[in-house]
């Protein structure tokens, strides 16, 4: 498909222009200075080593990092055990199904945070780990469940019957079928979950607690009042994180369907 | 019978968790709207019955409060699949790695958290409308595209050449070939941009004015800066209404 050359040259345009904030803000994180600005001559990594010195921040970020593993962590395996047990449901009931699990995914964070803030009062959870961990899994569970999805494809279903028939029982064939087909969507919805978790910021400060408080929760409330270096670098370290994590992760995929192609296996 | 017996058992869990805990939040949010605010630390008078939180929902602010978020919601559904539209034609061309390397360009702002996003935002952009509606528009955009690029995907790839080789020029593709197949995807990006542009609160909360107060920022406002959680509450039932409204407007088809 070759589109004409004014959508195209609009297309690159807009391109470019979604990439300035991050840029930005990744150059604004090598200030030198106290004040915010855009360093030009005077390039500086004091603002890192402060991030990693003052434990404000750096507990943050490994708090983060323990939520968004844990969110993972659940998440995955209810969408896996939800996706395949949607297969199953009659096709008049599976969409209604469907749409009450991605339910989180439509309410607005705002809303969301609001409710799941009560729900934790309620259970005497308010601002601690459970709550956190519960609300991205809830936040992260439909795009985990959508993903999973994506991997029931007919030729699985296929193979699963054929194993069946050649008389193993279901334990075998999730095992031995089921699994190693699935597992490549299994790891990206994983890391979707991670990623997820790692940004909010929006439904985190309604459930954070003073202990269970996370980057983007910390870097929020900077950001609202007085934006400095510090922010642009707990920015810089959430973006690397996020894409490092993307990044690794499809050029695994990538290596081991090279390698499995290499040696004359399915796709 | 047994498989679709134990397919409900292993989902049920589940089911009870995610909506069990989204619902319960909901009902709780009703609930806590109608009662008294909270004296001291509590989020609201335990016991108490009340209706004071919602005798200002009718007010001309939140009047205008709920205007500027319904305006929102439509601004930012509007220009988010406008621009998801452009950078989807973009992509959709491009294949292997190259098609990945542009679908992360796109999904960038998403991928790299609303923090880094947010901070070079501000920097860029004035406070007002224009901010606000920008900001929002730019962290749903990756959204808006993946959509769209799944469904410009989807288009039999025999009827661009075969329109081509009758004679057909490329404006002439887009407009008879491509853009009839993919309103389906059309509609539902704007459904969705609609539905989580009402949500907004990051574009008004970091680059909105007085005047581009929506819901979801009241919400945050009067929770955590006044305290008054019964009237969050309150505006929280409001959004949520809106929101279910906006997607039954959007999921009603006329009878054939």
């Amino acid at each position: 498909m070759t589109n004409p050359i004014i959508v195209r040259l609009s297309g690159w345009f807009v391109l470019i222009l979604l990439q300035i904030p991050l840029v930005m803000t990744f150059w604004a994180s090598f200030s030198a200075d106290s004040l915010l600005t855009l360093p030009t001559t005077r390039w500086s990594m004091r603002w890192y080593v402060d991030f990693i010195n003052e434990p404000q921040w750096s507990r943050a970020a490994f708090r983060s990092l323990i939520a968004a593993c844990v969110a993972a962590g659940i998440a995955v395996p209810l969408a896996t055990a939800a996706a395949w047990s949607l297969r199953e449901w009659p096709q008049r009931f599976r969409y209604y199904v469907l749409g009450a699990l991605l339910m989180p995914a439509t309410v607005s964070g705002v809303a969301l945070g609001l409710g799941l803030l009560q729900v934790a009062h309620a259970l005497g959870l308010a601002g601690q780990w459970p709550c956190l961990i519960g609300a991205h899994t809830l936040l992260g569970f439909p795009v985990a469940l959508l993903v999973v999805r994506m991997g029931f494809t007919p030729s699985l279903q296929g193979l699963e019957a054929a194993a069946a028939g050649l008389g193993a029982n279901p334990s075998v064939v999730a095992w031995r079928i089921t699994l190693p087909l699935l597992w490549p969507w299994l790891v990206a919805s994983a890391v979707a979950v991670f990623v997820i978790s790692l940004n909010d910021a929006v439904v985190a400060v309604f459930v954070c607690g003073p202990d269970t408080e996370t980057l983007p929760v910390v870097a929020w409330r900077q950001l609202r009042h007085s934006a400095g270096p510090m922010v642009a670098v707990a920015g810089t370290i959430t973006m690397v994180a996020s894409l490092g994590m993307m990044g690794v992760t499809t050029a695994g995929l990538w290596y081991l369907r090279f390698r499995k192609q290499s040696a004359g296996g399915p796709l | 019978m047994t498989l679709l017996r134990a397919s409900i058992a292993i989902l049920l869990p589940t089911l009870l968790l995610v909506v069990g805990g989204t619902a319960a939040g909901a009902i709780l949010t009703v609930r806590m709207s109608l009662h008294a605010p909270g004296a001291g630390a509590g989020l609201f008078e335990p016991g108490s019955v009340s209706l004071s939180s919602w005798a200002s929902m009718g007010d001309a602010h939140h009047r205008g409060i709920v205007l500027t978020t319904i305006l929102a919601g439509w601004g930012v559904s509007l220009l988010s699949t406008a621009i998801g539209a452009l950078l989807a034609l973009l992509a959709v061309p491009f294949a292997g790695l190259r098609f990945m390397g542009v679908m992360v360009l796109i999904l960038a702002p998403r991928l790299s958290g609303v923090i880094a996003s947010l901070f070079g935002l501000q920097r860029l952009l004035p406070r007002g409308w224009i901010g606000s509606l920008i900001a929002e528009t730019w962290l749903l955009v990756p959204y808006s595209t993946l959509i769209l690029v799944i469904a410009l995907r989807g288009i039999d790839p025999h009827l661009v050449p075969a329109a081509r080789g009758l004679g057909a020029s490329r404006w002439q593709v887009l407009r008879w070939i491509i853009w009839p197949l993919s309103l389906p995807a059309v509609a539902l990006t704007l459904q969705l941009g609609w539905v989580w542009g009402l949500g907004a609160f990051l574009g008004p909360l970091f680059l909105g004015g007085p005047d581009q107060s929506t819901l979801a920022f009241e919400i945050h406002h009067e929770a955590f800066d006044l305290g008054r959680w019964p009237r969050a509450a309150a505006e929280g039932v409001v959004l949520m209404v809106l929101t279910a409204s906006a997607m039954a407007a959007g999921s009603w088809r006329p009878r054939p």
